[in-house]
């Protein structure tokens, strides 16, 4: 019974990748239907869609993969990209749809935490508080357990991620002047934002990588054997391809 | 005919170097007789990436797209290696053909990576026609649970998590104690810096992993396994989860295992960034959505863990050896080792060597041979000053005790630990009272910050650390720096605080004239410490290119392109940057004699 | 019933009792700073140290935590304990010299030197306040936040929490209040107890009539009040 679900989940995904504007895009982004901006009703009709959808994928396969709620909310923002008023709404919206999907018990409070920081890059006052209404506890202890682990974020990152490793086996590879560079570069401390929104500096003790020591992730592609000038090339070179 | 992608994708260019294979093989028309696969990490990352052509096992190394059609085309078209992408040894000169003879893994023993390199993790078929789950299949099939566990006892396996338990005896203690249902978990936190086996294992072959853990559960009659993987490892937690769905689906893993009445499952847990919870009680909490705060023991897990039930936890290595010991026999294992230590140990060689990667060597086998056998010495003609192993609770060990065979009785006699095998080889750049700084530093941001000792006393042992690096110590200090850390030894709650002074206990003990020059000449031999050096720039050695020029933070050095550069001594910072980033070496560090004579000059 | 050997006199404890249970039952006196009566032991600030002798050797426990089983070993004040408790006392002291809670124990263990530069916090994070508030008030309104260095006792985001009762109890219990409270209105709150306009009555005299929490006594922190009052 279960492998027969699990294989049906596999194969269904696959097709699922296959066809990123698939038959769900065609639900969503019926430009017709929110032709009027400020027709609120179809606009609320395409929220809760969204939200349907989530659950319904939800239901079927017993998870969300970040794949799927990548995928709604892609062709969400499309269908509303003009709506801004509203934006807000969605992003509660989407939060339930992620947070209705695991189960409503205290103990996945971590999970579901590391469900929305996936998605929204940080944990805001309202989404914990939000998340504690749903499990029944008190925002104390959702608070409590969040700033325990340094994995959650309470401000909005900025565009590039820039995560320097501070293990062991960066550190006697030189890591520490490697971090200095990067702080004197980009004028900040590790753990902040430039103030153009535009790298957010981190460290973290070893990526697994040891081997590439001294390791820089930018983005999720990791450098390594790096010298601070070679480092300051690169997030000058991100900086000019992101903006 | 298989190729290996070393270090799983981590790597730029990685699925380029896939795609381009691909595309050769179909240039030539081989894809009859010709397959690109992928496995996880050979262990071997500095040389990575890496291909290997099977079944004779040709090794090529830092492989790059572009050299694809080479390979393709020399290899099997002209039937000879492509000689510029061997492994070349350093000594010798002589290039290298064959993986076995690679002397990075002619020296090595393995059992627990047995099929790192070898199989595709994503594949269950692979894992399987390698005698996969076969020694699940003879537990459930030939063996009474107690049998199991005798088995795993007889064969003297220790826990490779850190502290190393007795694994049969655990097992027999969870057995034993009341309560339904039981719980196992995996330990893959690993949070030690600058260690990376867990992740490696995961990666390439997460099936062993599996098979251990069932056989665990049906050993102590658990129903529910947990896996609580670091969320830093993507790669890991994805290649585990389609393992598991692959050995549901092959029913492995559900309810009626292989049609007896064992039922059994595991869920994936990911952490969220905390190093204590690698410690058992904290794991613990965490998994039940709490804060990751270590209680006293005992209560033990055994009696008391998940959801107040009895739970064993072991580690990623632990699990995987359990199904070579189940299929070749406790005699055979407790044949590997030494007397005390059985079987094989992983360790991750970085820091100062020339092969850095993933090793296995059986107990006994000695640091020198570790070390300059298998990893080739320290590089770039530097002395060898000494190893850390086990982390931020393990110790230095000096270049006078490199003939020491390693097995869990000497390092601790050392006053270091195994731990979970990361060894940081470092040479005379490397100054000691840093690296113990740097350590105390880990562990105080690390540190959960429930008890005193731990929590206050490392914070002072680190600021007293810091003054000597700053060059104000005093002899005085070094006392009380003793004193703090028999406190936090003996005090500390959980394993991290009473752990944490190692690193320091051992580098007073054994490079206690370096402390002392930090103290008494304020001068810091391997010229680390900002506070104590002065950088200048060799007369001879700069080229004028100046990069340097470029890379000063501060603005502190002067000269014009192609002329020699100088440094202005009130502005520099000390930062090290420019050194770093000198492609000619021209940079020079003084320590406090050298400063004087510069001066005085 | 296990037989436990304690500073050298055999006692059958009762099961499911701490060592320190038994030591204060035999009249050992072992200073306690995180330990409460009516509260779980939370083991934090390793005051209460004994040495717990087996056959690999020895090691030292919190006796405030750890349960006694057959056959145990226990000595309250070898030198190994007296000195890390010293040590520990000091590295308190060196967090939060104001507090009389600590100076009192101080002079009580004859520790008359700090070598560590003081900090002049004020908090020494016994949790006392915390478990209080969720065991005793049933409210639950502060929590640790952060870890490490940065462990710190707080409401969610600095902001008064509305489960909080204003009960007090959290003040009352705290081994360094002195520091603490800077008024209602002041830029770090921790419980906001003070806009209570009287102190809770039954942290006084146990009055049935008059329980703030209108429980008639039964949470039980009166009685444990008062009962310390009266030991001193
Ligand atoms: C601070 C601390 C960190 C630890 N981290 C790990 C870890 O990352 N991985 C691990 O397997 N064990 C870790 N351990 C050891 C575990 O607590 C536990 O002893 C181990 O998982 C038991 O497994 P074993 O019997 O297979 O060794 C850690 C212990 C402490 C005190
Ligand atoms: S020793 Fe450190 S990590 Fe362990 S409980 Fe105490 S403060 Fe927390
Ligand atoms: S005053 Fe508020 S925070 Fe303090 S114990 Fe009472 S309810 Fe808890
Ligand atoms: S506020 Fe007082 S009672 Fe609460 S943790 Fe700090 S010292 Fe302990
Ligand atoms: S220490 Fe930097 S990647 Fe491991
Ligand atoms: S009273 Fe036991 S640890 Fe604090």
């Amino acid at each position: 019974m279960e492998s027969q679900k699990t294989k049906n989940r596999k194969e269904s995904e696959e097709d699922f990748d296959d066809n990123p504007t698939g038959s769900m895009s065609t639900v969503l982004v019926d430009k017709e239907e929110i032709d009027d901006h400020f027709d609120y009703e179809a606009i609320d009709g395409i929220i809760e869609s969204s939200g349907r959808i989530l659950k319904e994928i939800q239901n079927k396969y017993n998870y969300l993969s970040k794949n799927d709620i990548k995928q709604v909310t892609i062709s969400l923002n499309e269908a509303l990209s003009d709506v801004f008023p509203i934006l807000e709404e969605i992003d509660e919206r989407i939060l339930e749809g992620i947070i209705f999907a695991k189960e409503r018990k205290a103990t996945n409070l971590i999970p579901i935490l590391q469900a929305v920081q996936e998605h929204f890059d940080y944990l805001s006052k309202m989404t914990m508080k939000r998340i504690s209404e749903y499990l029944d506890l008190s925002l104390n202890e959702v608070y409590s357990v969040a700033t325990f682990y340094t994995q959650f974020k309470y401000e909005k990152p900025g565009e590039h991620q820039i995560t320097l490793c501070s293990g062991t086996a960066c550190f006697v590879k030189g890591g520490n002047i490697l971090l200095d560079a990067a702080e004197k570069h980009l004028n900040i401390k590790s753990g902040e934002t430039t103030e153009d929104r535009m790298f957010t500096l981190e460290t973290v003790s070893c990526m697994g990588c040891c081997a590439l020591a001294p390791a820089v992730m930018i983005d999720d592609e990791i450098h390594g054997h790096l010298k601070p000038s070679k480092l300051i090339k690169l997030l000058q070179k991100t900086r000019k391809g992101g903006s | 005919m298989c190729e290996g992608l070393g270090c799983g994708g981590s790597k730029p260019g990685m699925n380029e170097l896939r795609e381009s294979l691909i595309q050769a093989v179909d240039l030539h028309n081989l894809s009859d007789d010709v397959k690109v696969d992928f496995t996880g990490c050979h262990g071997f990352c500095q040389k990575g990436p890496i291909v290997v052509i099977e079944p004779e096992g040709t090794f090529y190394t830092h492989v790059k797209p572009k050299d694809a059609n080479a390979i393709i085309k020399q290899h099997f078209i002209k039937s000879e290696p492509v000689k510029r992408l061997l492994y070349k040894d350093a000594e010798t000169g002589k290039y290298i053909q064959n993986y076995d003879e690679v002397p990075f893994y002619k020296n090595q023993q393995r059992i627990i990576l047995r099929n790192c390199g070898h199989i595709n993790p994503e594949k269950i078929e692979d894992y399987i026609s390698e005698g996969g789950y076969k020694a699940l299949q003879k537990s459930l099939c030939d063996y009474e649970p107690l049998e199991v566990i005798e088995e795993i006892k007889k064969s003297g396996l220790r826990g490779r998590g850190g502290a190393g338990f007795s694994t049969g005896m655990k097992w027999s203690f969870c057995r034993q104690s009341p309560g339904e249902p039981k719980y196992i978990i995996c330990n893959a936190d690993e949070g030690d810096p600058g260690a990376f086996m867990d992740r490696s294992i995961l990666e390439a072959d997460p099936h062993s992993v599996i098979e251990g853990m069932i056989i665990a559960a049906y050993a102590m009659g658990a129903t529910k396994g947990y896996i609580y993987v670091r969320a830093e490892y993507p790669v890991a937690v994805r290649r585990f989860r389609i393992a598991t769905e692959d050995a549901r689906i092959n029913r492995f893993l559900g309810e009626n295992i292989l049609d007896t009445n064992f039922s059994f499952d595991i869920e994936i847990y990911e952490g969220a960034g905390a190093f204590v919870c690698g410690e058992e009680t904290a794991l613990i909490a965490s998994i039940m959505g709490k804060r990751g705060n270590p209680v006293p023991r005992p209560p033990y897990p055994t009696t008391t863990g998940v959801w107040g039930k009895p739970t064993s936890i072991n580690n990623v290595k632990t699990f995987a050896t359990v199904p070579v010991i189940i299929n070749r026999g406790a005699e055979w294992y407790s044949s590997i080792g030494t007397e005390d230590s059985k079987g094989t140990a992983i360790f991750a060689l970085t820091g100062k060597i020339t092969n850095s990667g993933l090793i296995e060597v059986q107990f006994g086998t000695t640091l020198r041979e570790i070390i300059f056998d298998i990893g080739g010495g320290v590089p770039n003609g530097y002395e060898f000053k000494g190893v850390q192993t086990g982390g931020p609770s393990g110790g230095c060990l000096p270049a006078s005790l490199l003939d020491l065979p390693v097995d869990y009785k000497n390092m601790a006699q050392s006053g270091s630990i195994l731990g979970s095998g990361g060894m940081i080889v470092l040479d005379n750049n490397d100054c000691m009272v840093k690296l113990a700084n740097y350590f105390l530093n880990f562990i105080q941001e690390e540190s959960c910050g429930k008890c005193v000792p731990c929590r206050v006393g490392v914070k002072a042992m680190y600021d007293i650390l810091q003054r000597i690096i700053d060059g104000q110590g005093e002899m005085e200090d070094l006392d009380l720096l003793e004193e703090l850390a028999d406190t936090v030894k003996l005090a500390s709650l959980c394993g991290l605080g009473q752990t944490a002074p190692n690193p320091v206990l051992t580098t007073i003990k054994y490079f206690r004239d370096e402390y002392i020059s930090h103290i008494v000449d304020k001068s810091c031999p391997a010229k680390e410490c900002q506070a104590l050096i002065k950088f200048a720039i060799d007369e001879g050695l700069c080229t004028g290119c100046t990069i340097c020029f470029q890379s000063c933070p501060t603005h502190a050095i002067i000269g014009r392109k192609g002329e020699r550069h100088t440094i202005d001594p009130l502005r520099c910072t000390q930062c090290g940057i420019c050194e770093a980033s000198c492609p000619s070496k021209a940079i020079i560090k003084l320590d406090r004699c050298e400063m004087e004579k510069v001066v005085l000059v | 019933m296990p037989t436990i050997k304690i500073d050298g006199i055999d006692f059958d404890s009762p099961p499911g009792w701490t060592v320190l249970e038994v030591a204060r039952f035999l009249g050992l006196d072992i200073p306690t700073l995180c330990h409460y009566d009516g509260l779980e032991p939370w083991g934090a600030c390793r005051l209460c140290l004994v040495e717990v002798f087996d056959a690999n050797g020895s090691k030292l426990v919190s006796s405030c935590t750890h349960p006694v089983s057959e056959g145990l070993d226990i000595k309250t004040a070898t030198k190994r304990v007296i000195k890390t408790r010293n040590m520990v006392l000091e590295l308190l002291i060196s967090e939060c010299p104001s507090s009389k809670v600590l100076q009192d124990m101080a002079s009580k263990l004859g520790l008359n030197r700090v070598r560590i530069a003081p900090k002049w916090k004020d908090c020494i994070l016994c949790g006392l306040c915390v478990r209080v508030c969720e065991e005793q008030m049933m409210a639950g309104a502060i929590q640790f936040g952060n870890r490490g260095q940065h462990l710190e006792v707080s409401p969610p985001f600095d902001i008064k929490s509305d489960l909080c009762r204003q009960c007090g109890a959290c003040m009352q219990i705290c081994p360094v209040i002195t520091l603490r409270c800077d008024g209602a209105d002041a830029a770090t709150v921790l419980c906001n107890g003070c806009y209570n306009e009287t102190q809770p009555s039954c942290a006084d005299e146990f009055d049935s009539y008059d329980c703030w929490m209108g429980l008639k006594g039964e949470c039980g922190t009166c009685y444990q009040v008062i009962e310390t009052k009266k030991e001193e």
